[in-house]
C-alpha cells in the first residue's frame, strides 16, 4: 500500500501527478466562484439599468399628462366603490322586499333562454307570417305549442335559480308564458306587473342610487376625453424618439442592397424622417393643461351631486344587510369628498415640465403598488404587492414548518428508538425529492379543493378568513411551501443536536434529570445557534421557491386587503419569484419590463444573501466551543 | 426587429428549371402568430410547390408592406381605415378585404349562479372593479372573483379592446395561464367570472353568459359583441398563386379544421 504515497519520478509539464490533482480540484473551485461572479455581474449590470430607463418613462409619463389624468382615474375608481355599495345595498333590499317580484322577472328571463335558442325558426316564422292571417295563426300556434312543450318541460330549480318562487307564482308564470310576444319581445302582463310593483316600491331608493351613478358623468366624460389625448401624446413622442434609430437602421440596411432602385427608395424613406430635437410637448398637452378648470368643476359638481343624492339615501330598510351598507356609505362619504379636494390640489401642481427627481422614481420601484404591464395606458413597476405576497407565503410556511421539523429533529435526536430512527429520518428526507410542479398540482386539485371544504364547514366560521372563496390562496401556498422547508430545517437542526457533546447530557442524566428535562433545559439552549440557523435557512429556501407559488399563489397583484384582519391569509396574492417566471417570456431583451424583472431577481437575491450571512453569523456568534 | 422569415420546403427544389412562386405575408400577430404558419405548413404538404414569407409585426404593417408592395397578402385583426383606403385609391390601386375567420371570447360564469345576461358595459364595470359584488347584477350577494389570462396572452389584449373600452384590468384580477386554468377555477367558485376560448365555454359546471343577450356561439359571430373579424388584405384582386392559397386558406375543409384548432371560427 505503502507505494501509492511514494512520488512518482515521471512528471508532464514539469508538474508530478499530485500537483495535477491538486490543480485539478482547485481549478474546479476557482471556476465555480468565476461564474458566480459573472452570474452576480451579469445580474446586477442589467438591473442598474433599469433605473435610469425608468426615470426616463415616468418622465414621459409626466411630460405626457399621463400623470395628470391619471389623477381623475384614481378619483373615479374610488368614486366607483362609493357607487358599488349602493347598488349592494339596493339590490339586497329589493332582495328582501321584493324576491318575488325579482324571482318572476329573472325565472321569465331564464325562460328566454331555451325559448329564443330553439325557437329560433318560429319566431321566425311569426316574423315571416306577419302580413298573412291565415299563416299567422299557423305559426303562433306552433309557437304556442312549443312554449308550452318548453315550460312544463323546464326544470324549476334551473329557472328560478335564485329560489325565489313560491308554488302558486310558478305555476302563474308558467302559465303566463304563453302570453309572451316572441316578435316584438313584450314579457307577459304577468311579469310586467311585477316589475311595476317592484319599481314603484323601490322608486325612492332607486331615485337616489341613480343619482349617486349619474353624480360622476361629467368627470368621466372628462376621463375619456384626457386618456385619448395622453394617449395619442405618448405614442407619439415615443414613436418619435425611436425616429433616429429607424432612420439609421434604413440608411445601413440601403447600404447592403444591390438593387439600384429599392435602394434609392429606401434612402428616400430614410431621408423622409425629420428628427426633431425636441418633441413638443407643451403644445401638445396644452388641452390637457386647459382642462384643470374644467376638472375642478367636473369635482365640484361630483360633490354637489353626491351631497344631494347621499341624503337622500333612505333610512328605514327592511334589510340589515342593506341598512349595514348604505351606513358604510354614509360614512365613507365625507372622508371621499375630503380626499377629492385633496387629489384635485395634487393633481393641479402638475406640470408638463416639471422636474422628476431620480430617487423619487426609483422609490416609485421599491414602494410603488402597482404592478400593470402590457398596458395600454401606462406601464407601472411597483414591487410592494410581490415583496409582500412573497413575504406572507414564506412566514406562514415558517410558522407552520417550524414546529414540525424542531420537533421532529429533537424526537428523532434524543428520544426515539432506533427503528424509529431509521423509519422517521429517511421519510422526511424524502418529501425533497417531491419535484416543486408535482407539489403544486397536488396544492391545485387536492390541498386547495380540500381546504376550500373544510372552510365551508359552519362550525370552522370563527377561523379568520374562512370559509374562503379561492382555492388557491396564501395559505394554501404557504401549506405547501413548509412541506417544502421541513427536510431542511430538519436535516440541519438534527445536526446542530448532534453537536452537541456526549457529556452534557451525560452529565445532566447524572445529576438526575429526567429524559425531557435533559432536551428542553441542556440540549436544545446549547444547540439553539444551529436551530435558529436551520430555520433562517428554511426561510431562505422558501422565499426563493418558484414553481409551487406560482401555480397555487392565485396571481393577484394587490396589497392585501387588511380589512379582513388575519383573514388575509385566504386572498390570492403574487410573488416576486412568481412575477418573474410568468412574465419572463413575453419579454424582450434590453426593454424596462425585461430590466424589471432583472431588478426583482436581484431583490431576491439580496434577500437570500442577507438570510445566509445571518445565519453564518449567528452560529458564530452564539455558537458552542 | 420581430421579424421572421420562414423558408418553405421549396429550397430542395431550386435545382429545377422554374424558380418557385412565392408569397410574401405581413401584418397581424394575431393571425400571423399560429394560424397562417399552421395554414402555411398544410398548404405544403399538400402538394403546393410555394415559398412563403411570412412577418408579423401587426395590423398595421399589412397596409403599409401592401402599398409599398413588399407583401402579396397583408393581414389584419382589424378593418381598413378610411385613410389607408385612400392611399390605395391615390395610387390607382384597390384594397380588396377578405375575411379570414372569427376571434370569438366567451365570458363564463359558474353554473350555480344566477346571472345569465350581462352588457358590454357591466363586463367593463367587473373586469375594471367598478362593480365587485353579484348583487349589483341581479345575483346573491358574492364577492366577484375575476380570472383573466396572464398579460403575455393575445387574449388578454383582445378582451381589453372589445370589452373594457382599454381600461387597465383591476387589480382584484387573478391571472392564471391558460384558458383550462380559468375554466376550472371558474367551475369551482360560484362568484368566479372569466373569459375564455369559444372550445372551453362548454366545460361541465361552466355557464357561457349572453352578452348583450346574444349568447356566444359559432352562428352568432356577427352579433356577438365580443367578436371580431380577422382578415386577409391585398391590392387589386388577388391573382396566381396569392389567389389560389386565399382560396384555399378561406375556404377549404382542411383549413377550416386549422382555424378551428387554434381557437378561430372559419367564414361560413
Amino acid at each position: 500500500m505503502a507505494k501509492h504515497f511514494q512520488r512518482t519520478g515521471r512528471k508532464l509539464l514539469g508538474i508530478d501527478r499530485q500537483g495535477w490533482i491538486k490543480g485539478f480540484f482547485g481549478g474546479n473551485a476557482t471556476l465555480s466562484i468565476i461564474i458566480l461572479f459573472l452570474i452576480c455581474f451579469f445580474l446586477i449590470t442589467e438591473a442598474v439599468r433599469f433605473f435610469p430607463q425608468h426615470h426616463e418613462k415616468l418622465q414621459l409619463h409626466r411630460k405626457s399628462g399621463q400623470e395628470y389624468v391619471n389623477h381623475i382615474i384614481t378619483e373615479m375608481n374610488e368614486y366607483s366603490q362609493l357607487v358599488s355599495l349602493t347598488n349592494q345595498a339596493y339590490f339586497q333590499e329589493l332582495n328582501e322586499k321584493y324576491a318575488l317580484q325579482r324571482g318572476i322577472s329573472n325565472s321569465f328571463e331564464a325562460f328566454l333562454d331555451p325559448l329564443e335558442d330553439d325557437g329560433e325558426d318560429l319566431i321566425e316564422a311569426l316574423e315571416d307570417a306577419e302580413d298573412d292571417p291565415e299563416a299567422l295563426a299557423q305559426a303562433q300556434a306552433d309557437w304556442r305549442a312549443f312554449v308550452s312543450g318548453v315550460v312544463e318541460g323546464a326544470n324549476r330549480a334551473d329557472i328560478d335559480s335564485f329560489g325565489r318562487l313560491d308554488d302558486a307564482s310558478w305555476a302563474a308564470l308558467k302559465k303566463a308564458m304563453i302570453d309572451y310576444d316572441p316578435v316584438e319581445e313584450e314579457p307577459p302582463a304577468y311579469v310586467t306587473q311585477a316589475q311595476q310593483e317592484l319599481r314603484d316600491g323601490m322608486a325612492r331608493f332607486e331615485e337616489a342610487k341613480n343619482e349617486i351613478s349619474s353624480a360622476g358623468r361629467e368627470l368621466k366624460q372628462l376621463r375619456q376625453k384626457l386618456v385619448k389625448i395622453a394617449s395619442k401624446v405618448k405614442d407619439d413622442a415615443a414613436a418619435e424618439e425611436s425616429a433616429a434609430e429607424r432612420k439609421k437602421a434604413l440608411l445601413a440596411g440601403a447600404e447592403t442592397m444591390t438593387n439600384e432602385a429599392e435602394k434609392a427608395a429606401q434612402i428616400e424613406q430614410a431621408n423622409a424622417i425629420v428628427i426633431r430635437d425636441e418633441f413638443p410637448f407643451a403644445a401638445r398637452t396644452e388641452e390637457i393643461a386647459a382642462s384643470k378648470d374644467a376638472h375642478k368643476a367636473a369635482v365640484a359638481e361630483l360633490k354637489e351631486k353626491l351631497g344631494i343624492a347621499v341624503a337622500k339615501l333612505p333610512t328605514e330598510l327592511s334589510s340589515e344587510e342593506a341598512s349595514a351598507l348604505l351606513d358604510q356609505v354614509r360614512k365613507a362619504h365625507p372622508p371621499f369628498v375630503k380626499w377629492l379636494d385633496e387629489s384635485v390640489a395634487k393633481a393641479s401642481t402638475w406640470q408638463w415640465d416639471r422636474k422628476l427627481s431620480f430617487f423619487g422614481s426609483a422609490m416609485k420601484f421599491f414602494f410603488g403598488v402597482d404592478w400593470v404591464t402590457n398596458s395600454s395606458w401606462h406601464d407601472f413597476y411597483g414591487l410592494l404587492p410581490l415583496f409582500i405576497g412573497s413575504f406572507e407565503i414564506s412566514l406562514i410556511a415558517i410558522m407552520f414548518a417550524v414546529p414540525f421539523s424542531i420537533g421532529a429533529a429533537i424526537y428523532v435526536n434524543r428520544l426515539a428508538g432506533r427503528w424509529e430512527q431509521t423509519l422517521i429520518k429517511p421519510a422526511i428526507e424524502l418529501i425533497q425529492a417531491i419535484p416543486s410542479v408535482v407539489l403544486g398540482f397536488f396544492g391545485i386539485v387536492v390541498l386547495g379543493e380540500g381546504l376550500r371544504d373544510l372552510s365551508q364547514i359552519e362550525a370552522l366560521s370563527w377561523v379568520p378568513g374562512f370559509p374562503m372563496q379561492e382555492r388557491l390562496n396564501v395559505l394554501n401556498a404557504g401549506l405547501l411551501l413548509a412541506l417544502m422547508a421541513v427536510p431542511t430545517i430538519f436535516t440541519l437542526c438534527e445536526d446542530a443536536l448532534n453537536n452537541v457533546p456526549r457529556a452534557y447530557s451525560e452529565a445532566s442524566l447524572a445529576l438526575g434529570a429526567s429524559k425531557l428535562q435533559t432536551v428542553i433545559k441542556v440540549i436544545v439552549p446549547t444547540a439553539i445557534s444551529g436551530i435558529l440557523a436551520a430555520v433562517l435557512l428554511g426561510f431562505g429556501r422558501v422565499i426563493g421557491e418558484t414553481m409551487v407559488v406560482l401555480l397555487v399563489a392565485g396571481n393577484k397583484i394587490a396589497l392585501p386587503d387588511w380589512s379582513a384582519g388575519l383573514g388575509v391569509i385566504t386572498q390570492p396574492t403574487h410573488t416576486m419569484t412568481g412575477i418573474i417566471a410568468q412574465e419572463m417570456g413575453e419579454v424582450t431583451k434590453g426593454t424596462l419590463h425585461f430590466r424589471a424583472l432583472f431588478l426583482v431577481g436581484l431583490v431576491l437575491f439580496t434577500i437570500s444573501l442577507c438570510i445566509n450571512v445571518a445565519a453564518q453569523r449567528i452560529i458564530k456568534r452564539l455558537g458552542h466551543a | 426587429m420581430k421579424y421572421t422569415a420562414l423558408l418553405a420546403l421549396g429550397a430542395m427544389f431550386t435545382g429545377s428549371a422554374f424558380a418557385q412562386e412565392k408569397i410574401v405575408i405581413k401584418g397581424s400577430d394575431t393571425l400571423g402568430a399560429k394560424m397562417v404558419p399552421q395554414l402555411k405548413e398544410a398548404y405544403i404538404a399538400a402538394g403546393n410547390q410555394v415559398d412563403f414569407e411570412i412577418a408579423a409585426e401587426g395590423s398595421s404593417q399589412a397596409f403599409s408592406n401592401l402599398l409599398a408592395g413588399t407583401a402579396d397578402i397583408g393581414m389584419s385583426s382589424r378593418d381598413a381605415k378610411d385613410k389607408e383606403k385612400d392611399s390605395f385609391t391615390a395610387k390607382g390601386q384597390k384594397l380588396v378585404e377578405h375575411v379570414a375567420g372569427w376571434d370569438m371570447i366567451a365570458v363564463v360564469t359558474n353554473k350555480k349562479n344566477g346571472v345569465r345576461r350581462l352588457s358590454v358595459k357591466q363586463i367593463e364595470g367587473i373586469f375594471t372593479g367598478d362593480i365587485t359584488d353579484w348583487s349589483e347584477l341581479g345575483g346573491n350577494p358574492g364577492k366577484i372573483s375575476m380570472y383573466t389570462r396572464n398579460t403575455s396572452s393575445g387574449t388578454y389584449k383582445s378582451f381589453q379592446k372589445l370589452a373594457m373600452s382599454k381600461r387597465d384590468y383591476s387589480p382584484e384580477s387573478q391571472k392564471l395561464a391558460g384558458n383550462e386554468q380559468i375554466a376550472t377555477e371558474v367551475a369551482g367558485n360560484v362568484n368566479g367570472i372569466g373569459y375564455v376560448g369559444l372550445a372551453y365555454a362548454g366545460k361541465d359546471g361552466l355557464r357561457a353568459i349572453k352578452v348583450e343577450g346574444v349568447s356566444p356561439k359559432p352562428k352568432n359571430k356577427a352579433e356577438y359583441p365580443l367578436s371580431r373579424k380577422l382578415y386577409y388584405y391585398t391590392a387589386n384582386e388577388p391573382t396566381g398563386a396569392s389567389k389560389k392559397f386565399l382560396d384555399w386558406a378561406i375556404h377549404s375543409a382542411p383549413a377550416k379544421e386549422i382555424i378551428t384548432k387554434v381557437g378561430f371560427i372559419p367564414v361560413d
